[in-house]
């Protein structure tokens, strides 16, 4: 049974942001968290923008 | 930062999800969340334990096999033909799975296969190529050679395991008993630890 959380009703600070390790000291979204090595060479995208979002790792 | 931040306890019902930017509308595992795209694969490190998401690159390659025989014909003996890595000269048939077969350093994906024999089968005779694997052929990456067909690929997915034994296998069929074949390629795509 999803809760109301799930439902995306209210999102309590913290949940659903990632952290790296332990001793990270900022919690944000996957996008902001998972990054590309700068280059042209491993690059993130977020897909279905604004719905239901999933990161894209590619590889060139 | 909050008591939830520095870790120090999961509030009942809520559940260790991810959303990708602010805008997301469904929190998700993170499995769910990460896409492989272009040349990247992913796998589950310690499934249902600590678990771990493994992000692997996919490096992308090709083998080449060409028939070296002056007259570029293969007789057969028996129903089976193994192709050799380092191909074969004379005689028939083109070597015994023994001598065939690569032990493979790694796992790979093999992606394609192309086949070219310039005797194509007559009515009734068919012509296979396939992956052989420890000792048995395969079906899911095969090609098949009809009736007037001289050239002929599929594509797919065929994992084969680090120390599997690996080697190309040709069957007749249908009372085919000799095949000109020119050359065979396979692609091939390996994940390589990031």
């Amino acid at each position: 049974m999803a809760t109301i959380i799930d439902k995306g009703i209210f999102h309590p600070v913290g949940a659903e942001r990632v952290r790296i390790t332990y001793t990270d000291t900022l919690s944000d979204f996957l996008y902001e968290k998972l990054v590309g090595d700068g280059g042209a060479t491993i690059t993130t995208s977020v897909l279905n923008p604004g719905g239901n979002e999933q990161l894209e790792i590619s590889a060139t | 930062m909050t008591a939830i931040d520095k870790g120090l306890f999961t509030p009942v019902g809520i559940i260790p999800k991810v959303r990708v930017t602010s805008n997301d509308t469904t929190a998700d595992y993170l499995n769910n969340k990460v896409v492989e795209g272009s040349r990247i694969g992913k796998n589950i490190l310690n499934a249902s334990v600590n678990e771990q998401l493994q992000i692997v690159i996919a490096e992308v390659g090709g083998v080449w096999v060409s028939c070296n025989r002056a007259d570029g014909n293969i007789s057969v003996l028996s129903p089976n033909l193994y192709l050799s890595p380092t191909g074969h000269s004379t005689g028939a048939p083109m070597a015994n799975i023994g001598e065939a077969q690569l032990l493979l350093p790694r796992d790979i994906t093999l992606t394609s296969m192309y086949v070219y024999s310039a005797t194509a089968p007559t009515a009734g005779q068919t012509l296979t190529c396939q992956f052989n694997i420890d000792g048995t052929p395969t079906t899911s990456l095969q090609v098949v050679l009809t009736t007037g067909v001289t050239l002929l690929g599929a594509t797919g997915e065929l994992s084969v395991l680090q120390d599997q034994l690996l080697c190309l296998q040709f069957t007749f069929g249908g009372g085919m008993t000799s095949a000109n074949i020119k050359f065979v390629s396979t692609a091939y795509r390996v994940m390589i630890e990031s």
